[in-house]
């Protein structure tokens, strides 16, 4: 370690002779006289509190990078090529996947850290350009956002609410733009994505279900998933933008459904869906109406009876419907 | 404080002209200044039975008989006087001490020696002084590089051990430029010696008075 001669003290420095034979202004150390011997190296608390400052900036930088990188947010794009973007707490767009064939097309070159309204926009304008929206065919025309926040859902609402003016307004009334919403339930995409549905699809489609009862299941999703949402509503016998202007609204989806729905049912479900949990909340209400009319299971609602327990909800998947033949299956062998 | 009511140049006219009288209470009053310098000095309280105390009065009545008007303020003149004096008396001190028995040295070394090295830092800076150099300055005229510095420094004892060099130095109080540039021993230029001058004159200092603390530190 480098050594001085101290020459002179003064309040904020003392001067040295350094055994390099320069004068240098130094800052105080806690002892010395005049004559005496310096140090010149760093000092083992001026290292540590050094080591600190250097700790505490890495810690502050990876955490402003994990809370830059994490996603605090999920959006889908339904028009029907299916896009999702994955947002940050910040808004802006840091992971993008196509959902299905059409969505790759429409997928927006891997530009990151933009905003969800022009990231939105670009894959509007691309699927317009691709002839997945046909601005004269008005009936069909639909956009479906579906969001999934781990927290502060109000922000988010208010930001896609934003989303959808701007669409709206970019490529005229003759589109219905609608918002979903997942609420805060993260288990919600997760049970979406197992069916191979946008966060948007599924949302619509749990709240359809439970005034469907005389349409397959599987033909249901199946057309959701290639006819897209305007396919799902033909399926159903409905108008596409009226069955996504009123998807967040059961009163009114009741209306949309009315006309089509058999007669007994029907009326049990308009009585009881309206005194459900509001909409968000999906998860809960068709599960406590099932228990409560003691419908048959059948595979999204055992999931969401389920809850939480998602491995559970997965293993009811293939055995859904099955149990049955299963049992006859195994009965015959015996015999 | 009392001197400072009093101008002490009033009061030296009287002294100059003969009052003995004056030139004592003078001296009395001030005391209290004559031992805080030399209690700075060296680092320690300095009480009136001390030796060192006897010393700076001497050296305060010499500074009186000393003193002319057309250098400056009284006090400074004396302060400096009295810290040569006592620096001298400190390096008479040291030499009578390094022929003490090495058993008996060694139970004073550790405070004594801190003190001749802060003896020594005194002396310099009064010799710097003297050349109108201070150590603040000198931070900023030691060249930044090591070689340069080790360079300058090597002209500086050159300077110190020539007698032709040493005395122009101490009596102009500047280097001799030409013959330095004519010097074989010296290699750099001109425009480097005017560069560094203040440097250079400072480590011929420390060679010049002998500060032998100091010269372990510019030579490296």
């Amino acid at each position: 370690m480098k050594k001085g001669i101290l020459l002179e003290k003064h309040k904020r420095y003392w001067l040295v002779l350094t055994s390099q034979g320069e004068f240098k202004k130094i800052s105080p150390k806690r002892s010395g006289e005049i004559g005496g011997e310096v140090s010149l190296g760093y000092s083992f608390s001026r290292m540590v509190l050094q080591a600190a400052a250097l700790l505490l900036v890495f810690f502050l930088s990876a955490s402003f990078f994990v809370s830059y990188t994490t996603v605090a947010a999920y959006v889908t794009v339904d028009i029907n090529p299916s896009v999702e973007l994955g947002l940050n707490r910040y808004g802006l767009v840091i992971d993008m996947k196509a959902l299905n064939e059409e969505g790759q097309v429409v997928l927006p070159e891997k530009k990151f850290f933009r905003n969800l309204d022009d990231t939105v926009q670009e894959i509007v304008d691309s699927a317009i350009s691709n002839g997945y929206l046909a601005l004269d065919k008005e009936e069909e025309n639909v956009i479906l956002l579906g969001l999934s926040a781990s927290d502060n859902l109000d922000r988010w609402t208010k930001e896609l609410d934003e989303v959808v003016k701007h669409t709206s307004s970019s490529i005229g009334s003759g589109v219905e733009v609608k918002v979903i919403n997942a609420g805060v339930d993260s288990e919600i995409r997760v049970r979406a994505s197992e069916l191979d549905m946008s966060l948007g699809k599924y949302l619509l489609y749990e709240k359809v279900e439970s005034f469907v009862v005389d349409l397959d299941e599987d033909v249901l999703k199946e057309s959701l998933g290639k006819g897209g949402i305007a396919g799902f509503a033909k399926e159903l016998g409905v108008s596409p933008s009226e069955l996504v202007r009123n998807a967040d609204d059961k009163e009114k989806l009741k209306e949309v459904f009315r006309p089509g729905m058999p007669e007994d049912i029907k009326d049990d479900r308009g009585v009881n869906q309206p005194e459900d949990a509001p909409q968000g909340q999906v998860e809960q209400s068709p599960g406590d109406s099932q228990e409560k009319q003691g419908m048959p299971k059948d595979i999204p609602r055992g999931r969401e009876f389920d809850g939480d327990d998602k491995p559970q909800g997965q293993n009811e998947v293939p055995i859904k419907g099955g149990p049955k033949r299963n049992i006859e299956g195994e009965e015959i062998s015996e015999d | 404080m009392p001197w400072k009511n009093n101008d002490p140049e009033v009061r030296l006219e009287k002294i100059y002209n003969g009052d003995q009288q004056a030139r004592e209470e003078l001296i009395k009053d001030y005391t209290p200044f004559i031992l805080s310098v030399a209690s700075k000095l060296s680092g320690r309280f300095i009480r009136l039975e001390d030796e060192e105390a006897s010393i700076a009065m001497i050296a305060f009545n010499e500074a009186i008989d000393g003193y002319r008007k057309e250098r400056g303020g009284f006090i400074a003149f004396a302060e400096i006087v009295i810290k040569r004096r006592l620096i001298d008396y400190y390096r008479r001190e040291k030499k009578y001490r390094s022929q003490v028995p090495l058993a008996e040295e060694l139970l004073v070394a550790n405070s004594e020696e801190s003190l001749y090295t802060r003896i020594e830092v005194e002396e310099y800076k009064i010799r710097l002084q003297e050349f109108n150099l201070t150590f603040a300055e000198l931070v900023s005229q030691s060249p930044k590089h090591v070689d340069s510095r080790r360079q300058a420094c090597q002209i500086g004892h050159t300077i110190a051990i020539t007698a032709e060099y040493r005395e122009y130095l101490l009596e102009k109080k500047s280097l001799p430029l030409k013959s330095l540039e004519s010097d074989q021993r010296i290699t750099v230029s001109r425009k480097t010696l005017e560069r560094q001058r203040k440097y250079i004159i400072a480590v011929a200092l420390i060679y010049i008075y002998d500060l032998e603390t100091l010269e372990e530190y510019v030579n490296f």
